[in-house]
C-alpha cells in the first residue's frame, strides 16, 4: 500500500501494484519486478506431479524466494476448488503448506468456484449456486483454512459462463455475508465482472451499490478474449481502458481498503505479450490508480 | 436441486456423457442445448489440448499430420479422469495413445513416454518394435516434413531400445525375422 498527501491533512492511501509470477528468471527482475510492490504465485503453477502426488518445483521456488526478499509474496491458488460438493482439494492444500513452509506469505486468495467434481477434473472452473445450503457449506470450510493457515484469507469472484442458477442471494449479498460471517477478505476480479455484464447483461452498478466494499483488499485487473460472442477469462491481453476505470472507481469507493491491484496474466501470455510491454501496462496501472 | 447433483449433472453435460433434455430441473434443460455450455466445454479442450501439445510433442505431431488430433483429445477426455497436472495428463494421453490400434501411433506414443520416464530419471530398460525405419519417422516428424511415401509401407522389423545406457538415450536396431 502506497501513502500519498495530495492534501496534508488528509493523506490518501492508495493500492500497490502486483502483477503474476511464475518464478521466472533475469528478464522478470529486471523489467518487471522494480515497478511492482508484490507479486501473486499460483502454487499450481509452479508445481509438478510426481509419483503420484503434487511437489513445488524447485527452480521455481529459489526464484521466488529470492523475489520474496525484494516484494511481498501472495498466493493466489488454482486447485482448491473450495465449492466441491465432496470437500476441497488435499492435494491443494499439501502444496500450499510446502509453499507457506518455504516463502513468507502476505495472504493468500481462492476462486470461489470449483474445478473438481467426486474428484473428477472439470478442466475449467464454474461458479457456485448462491444458495443457502452452498453459504453454509463455504463458511464452514472457510473457518476451517483460516484455522489451518495463520494467514488472511480472500475470497476472489469468478467469472459466468454458464448462466447463474437460481439461489437465495444476489452476487453482492452472497459476499458480503460470506465476510461477515467468517471474516473472510475479499478479491474483486473487476474484469469478470465486465465478462458477467458482457456475456449475461450483469449489472455492474448494481453490484456495486450493493456490495460492502469494507473488505476488498486486492482488486484483479485483466483482459481475454472474446469467442462465440463470450468474453473468456483467458488472461492473455493488454487491459482494456475500461476495466482500469472500473479499477479506479472500486479503490475510490473503497477508500483505502484496497491494498494491492494485481495485473493477471496466463503463463502462456507472457512470451507473446514480453516483460517490455507488460511492464508498460504496470506504468499505465500506476498512473491512473495513483 | 442440491449441490451434489447439480455439480453431478453439469460434470456429466461437460463431458458429455449426460444427455440433460428431459431433466426435471429447468435449469438443466436450459443448459443442455446452450451455447455456453458449448463454450465451457471448448474451453476445457482448449488447455488441455495445449498442455498435451507441450508435453507429448512427437505424437502430437504425428496425430495433427493425420488430422487426428483433436478427435484424439475428445475421446481421451471422455474416457479419462483427466489431471490437471501436465505430466499426469501428457502420461495419461501418452498410455491412452500407446494402445491405439494404429500401430505408427502406438509405437511413437510409447516410444515418446519411455523417453521421457528414462530423462526423468527412470533407469528401467524399455524396448518398442516398429514396422517403420524409427529414425526416418521421428526425423520427419521433428522437421514437420511429410510422412507419406517416405516412411514405406510398414513391412519392416526395427527395435528402438530406450535407456539412460543408451548414448542419447536411444538407439535403433534393425533386424531380420
Amino acid at each position: 500500500m502506497v501513502r500519498t498527501a495530495e492534501d496534508p491533512q488528509e493523506p490518501v492511501t492508495r493500492p500497490g501494484l502486483a502483477v503474476t509470477y511464475e518464478g521466472e528468471g533475469v528478464p522478470f527482475f529486471e523489467k518487471v519486478l522494480p515497478l511492482v510492490d508484490s507479486v501473486e504465485v499460483t502454487p499450481d503453477s509452479v508445481a509438478e506431479s510426481r509419483g503420484g502426488g503434487a511437489v513445488l518445483n524447485g527452480t521455481a521456488m529459489a526464484n521466488i524466494e529470492t523475489v520474496s526478499s525484494k516484494v511481498k509474496v501472495l498466493v493466489h491458488g488454482v486447485g482448491l476448488s473450495i465449492g466441491s460438493h465432496e470437500g476441497y482439494s488435499e492435494q491443494y492444500i499439501n502444496l500450499l503448506d510446502q509453499f507457506v513452509s518455504q516463502v513468507s506469505v502476505h495472504w493468500h486468495s481462492e476462486h470461489l468456484g470449483y474445478t473438481m467434481v467426486d474428484n473428477e477434473n472439470l478442466g475449467t472452473m464454474l461458479a457456485l449456486p448462491k444458495t443457502q445450503e452452498v453459504f453454509d457449506m463455504l463458511c464452514k470450510r472457510v473457518s476451517e483454512i483460516q484455522d489451518r493457515y495463520d494467514l488472511p484469507f480472500l475470497l476472489e469472484n469468478v467469472v459466468h459462463i454458464l448462466p447463474d442458477y437460481q439461489g437465495d442471494y444476489s452476487e453482492a449479498e452472497f459476499l458480503n455475508a460470506l465476510v461477515e460471517k467468517t471474516g473472510c477478505g475479499l478479491l474483486l476480479d473487476v474484469y469478470n465482472l465486465e465478462c458477467d455484464a458482457h456475456n449475461h447483461g450483469f449489472d455492474i452498478d448494481r453490484f456495486l451499490s450493493e456490495l460492502d466494499y469494507n473488505n476488498v483488499r486486492e482488486i484483479h485487473v485483466a483482459c481475454g478474449v472474446e469467442h462465440k460472442g463470450f468474453l473468456l477469462d483467458i488472461h492473455s491481453r493488454r487491459l482494456r481502458d475500461s476495466t482500469i476505470g472500473l479499477a479506479r472507481r472500486v479503490v475510490d469507493s473503497a477508500e483505502g481498503a484496497v491494498e494491492v491491484v494485481t495485473y493477471e496474466l496466463v503463463s502462456e501470455a507472457i512470451p507473446v505479450l514480453g516483460y517490455e510491454l507488460i511492464a508498460d501496462e504496470l506504468e499505465r496501472l500506476r498512473e491512473a490508480l495513483l | 436441486m442440491d449441490l451434489t447433483s447439480h455439480q453431478r449433472k453439469l460434470l456429466g453435460l461437460i463431458k458429455s456423457t449426460y444427455e440433460g433434455s428431459n431433466d426435471e430441473d429447468p435449469y438443466i434443460r436450459k443448459i443442455t442445448r446452450s451455447t455456453n455450455l458449448e463454450v465451457i466445454r471448448e474451453i476445457a479442450a482448449w488447455w488441455r489440448a495445449l498442455n498435451i501439445e507441450r508435453y507429448c510433442v512427437l505424437t502430437t505431431s504425428l496425430l495433427k499430420r493425420w488430422g487426428i488430433f483433436e478427435s484424439a483429445i475428445e475421446e481421451f477426455a471422455i474416457n479419462q479422469d483427466t489431471s490437471r497436472f501436465i505430466e499426469r495428463l501428457g502420461t495419461q494421453f501418452l498410455e491412452e495413445m500407446g494402445r491405439h490400434e494404429n500401430h505408427l501411433i502406438s509405437c511413437v506414443a510409447r516410444f515418446e513416454l519411455a523417453l521421457i520416464r528414462v530423462k526423468g530419471g527412470d533407469t528401467r530398460k524399455y524396448v518398442i518394435e516398429w514396422q517403420h525405419d524409427p529414425n526416418v519417422v521421428l526425423d520427419n516428424l521433428l522437421r514437420g516434413a511429410a510422412l507419406g511415401e517416405a516412411i514405406g509401407i510398414g513391412n519392416g522389423h526395427y527395435r528402438t531400445i530406450v535407456s539412460n545406457e543408451e548414448p542419447g538415450l536411444f538407439r535403433v536396431v534393425k533386424f531380420e525375422r
